[in-house]
């Protein structure tokens, strides 16, 4: 398949008073079209900044998107101008954010900012619009009457359809979902993951899910990268990861899962912190916290190890044959 | 290194006010604004001092005695600021006048703050019918225009520099008591007054001791962003004739005289007015910078 | 929601009665009499006696109060002790001037502080804000009877283009007289509500709403105009409610520089001339009026607000002072 959506070597800064934070540093990834991306990683990661970058809404001072390409079918969205970006955006890509309580505009009513959505890119009359933004509401499972409230009269859980309503209005090629359940209780989470998995099918769009949840990526995903300090440190099919975990980072956030059929004392975190994005070690980012980390990881930079079909890993421990075999071995994987 | 440093230094700034002076300092505007005040208290202090080192003497020949050679006179070597229409040196008039409206405006604010605060604070306190009825009370107060009402006590009680003080005191004494309340209303459910409650303190001792101080800085920024205020009605009152009388060179006083002799003397209009403005804007600039001092929230 | 703005009404009333006993009260403390002043030095004892008592002013002091308010309610405000009109004629005459007066004072500082504010936000830290923020600086700290002073000079005396003082009738140069006065007044004014206006674009560009707009594939204008300014844009109007106050404070000294026929000059006049009733009933209708504006900007930021409206259809309103 070919991808829609291929992202080369992106580095994005920005340039603050305190310093300069470098946010992403030479991401590489692709994503094929019907396809769903989990996009793992913990808070400060960069996982916010890689989204808003695709769509281009980073602020430009401070932040400079330093170098790399962002291929849409082909187009790079980097060099498009401020028209063309904005007919993709919302039409072609869409993205839905991480907090519902202040995603919507507490002034304009549920039903206009749809509509708005809408009449940004299809030349339809009002009262098409408002047919259209109807069955939007009804897809999402918001009672069509409603259109006419504010948001502030939803809950957070209908808030987040209403935004999911939004972004999927134009019936864009791709999703960009930031977080999308993080904000919402346990058991509203389900309901909108489950919507989003039906919206899926049914549209067949491309989507990027960004999480912090393993467990959500394996229920809802066919493709995943972890993201650790501003670098794709793993990548590939759900299969492919899960089966055989190789980078460090992703088998201590799996580790670090309780599992609920063995008899645990104590819980397994990765300790340590993420490192400060002004000040990045030379060599692999994640040395500091690593259990497996060599004295070469402080000093040089990890290449990119292809695993094969799609999964590669940045990190030294996979470079030999030899040494993946061990490993493997040292975690019970074989 | 860096790191080892920047945590000794935290440790040590262990009271608010420290942690508030260090955040104040980084800000040159509020820098500028407290030298500026600072500069003008010396004024201040070095005009009382000369009056009484001099028995009032610097006072009476140069800046109260009529020198009618030198009438209108425009800036010049001799009189940098020109002279009034008496033939007074301009410099030295608005000089002596520095304390009027610094230590009026002061004093006006501080007597606001005296008079509204403790109910606003009881009515925060209290809540329910004490609330209620205070603040009736204070919203009778506030349907005056802050200037009518100031006028209206002038007026009644006549124009000196006494009755000004109270009437600007009287005047904003509503609007304190409603920045009061507000304060301790913020911090009335913490649980450290739960705390005191439970060790049995009496609600005195609660207000005073554990409530006033945690409200202290808002009502501190509200009494410094006020005093620029409180100086401009001050001049304002004069001008119109209602506060400090001539030959008293107080810098809204002055300009009274200013209007009539407007076509040939534009440096008496300018310069009173130019001080003003200089020491409103140190005011101001010295209550922002408290402010984002004492709460960084509130500017990020 | 109708009830709401009832309930408010109602609510005025006593506090506006309240008002009234307030500044009879501090005009009772005016030392001296009245009917001296009225009948002057030469008069005998007799003639003053008699006057007191013909105007009432031998009663005690609640039921002066009572009379004055029941007369005021009947629209009768007493008469001067200067000229021996009615009051109420007078302080309404002028009363209209004065409104003319604030009236062109907030449209000069809306009308050019709100769109230097936005611009300002949008551009933050370029020249132009820098300068915006130093000239707001010096504006909002200058005392409006010196701005008048300096205007007057500049361009009265100085290039002669406008009028020094006076208002005068007929259409075309009243509002020539119109613009030095409205501009001095305005000046504090229009420094607060662009500082305002560019602290409040600022916080909401910063907002996850804007991001989502973006994302949508909105075009800038709309964005700015239909999230952006929609949102700024309600603070705004609570600061234009509360600098109203200030504005009558101004228009009482920019009146007296400019020998604009308004109330606040009338007050002046009347305090210098010690013509109690004049004062008291100026303060009292100017009093009303400022507490009419005060609910109608309440009530407007209510009804522009739908999170704030919906408290109040509800019924959840809070009743107690903010």
């Amino acid at each position: 398949m070919n991808s829609i959506l291929e992202i080369q070597d992106l580095a994005v800064r920005f340039e603050t008073d305190d310093g300069v934070v470098k946010a992403l540093n030479g991401i590489n990834l692709k994503l094929e079209e019907g396809v769903t991306l989990g996009l793992v990683g913990e808070t400060g990661a960069g996982k916010t900044t890689l989204a808003k970058s695709i769509m281009r809404i980073i602020p430009q001072p401070p932040g400079k998107i330093v170098s790399g390409k962002i291929l849409y079918e082909g187009r790079d969205l980097l060099k498009m101008s401020r028209a063309e970006i904005c007919k993709i955006r919302g039409a072609q890509i869409s993205m839905i954010f991480q907090d519902p309580m202040t995603s919507l505009n507490p002034v304009m009513t549920v039903g206009d900012q749809i509509a708005e959505a809408i009449q940004a890119h299809q030349h339809v009359s009002a009262v098409e619009a408002t047919q259209k933004t109807c069955a939007m509401m009804e897809l999402v499972g918001i009672n069509a009457e409603r259109m006419g409230d504010y948001p502030h009269q939803f809950s957070g859980g209908m808030k987040q359809r209403v935004v999911i309503a939004i972004a999927l209005a134009c019936n864009p090629k791709i999703l960009i979902a930031d977080e999308p359940t993080t904000a919402l209780d346990v058991t509203i989470q389900a309901q909108v993951l489950e919507m989003m998995q039906d919206l899926k099918k049914k549209f067949h769009t491309a989507t990027i899910l960004i999480t912090h949840d393993l467990g959500v990526v394996a229920q809802t995903c066919e493709k995943a990268a972890i993201i650790y300090a501003g670098e794709i440190v793993e990548s590939g099919t759900i299969h492919e990861i899960f089966k055989e975990m190789s980078h460090p980072y992703t088998i201590g956030l799996m580790n670090s899962i309780p599992k609920i059929n063995s008899e645990e004392r104590r819980l397994n975190p990765i300790d340590g912190l993420m490192p400060d994005p002004m000040n990045l070690p030379l060599g692999c980012n994640f040395c500091d916290r690593c259990k497996f980390a060599a004295p070469k990881c402080w000093e040089e930079e990890p290449p990119v190890v292809y695993l094969g079909g799609e999964h590669f890993v940045k990190c030294f421990m996979m470079e030999s044959r030899q040494r993946r075999e061990d490993w493997k071995v040292e975690n019970g994987q074989q | 290194m860096n790191n080892h440093m920047e945590k000794t230094e935290a440790v040590r700034d262990r009271t608010l006010f420290q942690q508030a002076w260090r955040q104040f300092r980084r800000n040159r505007r509020a820098m500028i604004g407290l030298f500026i005040i600072a500069f003008l208290f010396l004024v201040v202090v070095a005009t009382i001092l000369i009056d009484l080192f001099t028995n009032d003497g610097v006072y009476t020949q140069y800046v109260v005695k009529q020198n009618l050679a030198n009438k209108l006179a425009k800036p010049s070597l001799q009189h940098i600021l020109g002279c009034d229409e008496f033939g007074r040196d301009m410099l030295f008039r608005i000089l002596w006048g520095t304390k009027y409206s610094l230590l009026l405006g002061f004093s006006a604010v501080t007597l606001s703050f005296l008079i509204g605060g403790p109910p606003g604070m009881f009515a925060g306190f209290y809540g329910g019918k004490v609330d209620n009825i205070i603040m009736r009370v204070m919203d009778i107060f506030m349907a005056c225009p802050f200037i009518l009402l100031a006028m209206a006590i002038v007026s009644a009680l006549g124009a000196s520099t006494l009755n000004l003080l109270i009437a600007l005191g009287v005047s904003g004494m509503a609007s304190f008591s409603r920045v009061a309340r507000a304060a301790v209303m913020s911090v009335k459910d913490k649980e450290f007054v739960e705390a005191a409650r439970a060790v049995g303190a009496s609600d005195f001792t609660i207000i005073f001791k554990y409530i006033l101080p945690n409200a202290m800085a808002p009502i501190l920024v509200q009494l410094t962003l006020r005093i620029g205020s409180s100086i401009l009605y001050v001049a304002g009152l004069s001008y119109i004739g209602l506060g400090i009388q001539p030959p008293t060179p107080e810098w809204g006083a002055i300009l009274t005289a200013a209007k009539i002799y407007m076509r040939n003397a534009w440096h008496i209009s300018t310069f009173p007015g130019l001080f003003l403005v200089i020491t409103v804007v140190a005011f101001n600039l010295f209550g922002d910078g408290l402010r984002d001092a004492l709460d960084p929230k509130l500017k990020k | 929601m109708f009830r709401y703005v009832l309930k408010r009404f109602l609510l005025v009333i006593p506090v506006l009665l309240g008002a009234t006993f307030l500044v009879f009260s501090i005009m009772e403390m005016t030392p001296g009499d009245p009917a001296r002043l009225i009948l002057g030095n030469e008069a005998t004892l007799e003639n003053i006696h008699s006057l007191r008592e013909e105007m009432g002013l031998n009663d005690p002091f609640l039921v002066r109060y009572t009379r004055f308010l029941t007369n005021m309610l009947r629209g009768d405000l007493g008469t001067s002790y200067r000229n021996n009109l009615e009051v109420s004629k007078q302080v309404l005459q002028r009363l209209k001037n004065t409104m003319i007066l604030a009236g062109a004072a907030v449209l000069i500082a809306v009308v050019i502080g709100i769109p230097v504010g936005i611009i300002s936000a949008i551009k933050q830290y370029t020249a132009f804000d820098n300068i915006v923020m130093m000239v707001t600086l010096f504006l909002a700290a200058s005392p409006v009877f010196w701005m008048g002073l300096m205007l007057v000079i500049i361009f009265a005396l100085k290039l002669g283009i406008l009028p020094a003082a006076g208002m005068k009738s007929g259409f075309p140069a009243m509002l020539v007289s119109l613009i030095l006065p409205a501009f001095t007044l305005s000046s504090n004014t229009l420094a607060i509500i662009a500082r305002t206006t560019r602290a409040s674009m600022l916080e909401v560009v910063r907002q996850d709403y804007i991001d989502t707009a973006r994302a949508k594939g909105v075009s800038e204008y709309r964005i700015t105009v239909r999230h952006m300014l929609t949102n700024a844009l309600i603070p705004i109007i609570t600061i234009i409610g509360i600098s109203f106050g200030g504005l009558l404070g101004g228009s009482v000294v920019t009146e007296s520089i400019f020998a604009w026929p308004g109330v606040g000059r009338f007050v002046v006049e009347s305090i210098n001339f010690k013509d109690t009733p004049s004062i008291l009933a100026s303060v009292v209708m100017l009093s009303v009026f400022s507490t009419f504006v005060n609910l109608f900007v309440d009530l407007l930021y209510a009804f522009v607000d739908p999170r704030i409206k919906s408290q109040y259809q509800s019924g959840k309103g809070r009743l107690s002072s903010k």
